[in-house]
């Protein structure tokens, strides 16, 4: 297992946000930014996966950042849902447009306990906004 | 470099090894976000599964990038198919299930040009 997969058992000061969305380029951007904010991200892009991980007993979560609209049988709803009746010590944020999710990512940032960057959300949300109207 | 694989556990362990070792992984989990991934971001390795969920399998989604990108490299690994089974539009070519650490080699060795280049 490698060093930087967050163990159940480790009691590492990184905290670990697992991101779920099913939009790829939403996805790494978030995950970029949140791991040069000094988080651990675990990233997923469906709700079956995030139950996937969230059900792995060797695997520890702090927090979920999910959009709501995801692909496959579960929504964002839903995986929150599960979580607050499974996993009740894991926060969970909700999103519900890339904006939304980029500005949950900044404040989670703001609070990062190795934040090395100064990031503007806002920058986020530009670069994710770039990125998506390249796709078109 | 781009992870592409449909099982989260492996695709997160593998990228978190590969992070580790100092490369910028993106993951996909399937072709199609493998297209978009390409199509937005700087890559120079690909690194695939063969069988995965949605139209395209690891070998099409191969394929399809080595006629645009000739100079991107590719990593295919299978628990599937035997290394001459990959139409030689491999790199390399890892058998599943496998160490992350001889991922970790073969990649190495493609992006600083110290493999052979033996295609697969």
């Amino acid at each position: 297992m490698p060093s930087n997969l967050p163990k159940a058992e480790a009691s590492s000061p990184l905290k670990t946000v697992l991101v779920v969305d099913s939009e790829i380029i939403v996805r790494m951007t978030l995950g970029e930014y949140l791991r040069s904010c000094g988080y651990r991200v675990i990233e997923a892009a469906s709700g079956e996966e995030a139950l996937t991980v969230l059900k792995d007993s060797d695997l520890f979560v702090d927090m979920t950042l999910t959009e709501v609209e995801l692909r496959g049988e579960i929504d964002g709803f839903q995986l929150a849902a599960w979580i607050r009746n499974r996993r009740p010590q894991i926060g969970v944020i909700l999103a519900g447009t890339p904006a939304r999710a980029a500005k949950a990512a900044g404040d989670l940032c703001e609070d990062g306990p190795m934040m090395t960057k100064p990031y503007d959300p806002q920058l986020v949300v530009d670069r994710i906004k770039r990125l998506l109207s390249g796709r078109k | 470099m781009l992870v592409v694989e449909d099982e989260v556990l492996i695709r997160m362990t593998l990228a978190a090894v590969l992070r580790d070792e100092g490369f910028t992984v993106i993951e996909a989990c399937d072709a199609d976000e493998a297209l978009i991934a390409l199509a937005t971001t700087s890559i120079d390795l690909l690194l695939t599964d063969v069988r995965m969920g949605g139209a395209m399998d690891g070998l099409d989604l191969a394929m399809q990038v080595k006629s645009t990108r000739p100079d991107l490299k590719i990593v295919v690994v299978s628990g599937h198919l035997a290394a001459g089974e990959t139409h030689g539009i491999a790199d390399a070519f890892v058998p599943k299930p496998y160490l992350a650490e001889n991922v970790v080699e073969r990649v190495r060795a493609l992006l600083t040009g110290t493999d052979l280049g033996h295609a697969f």
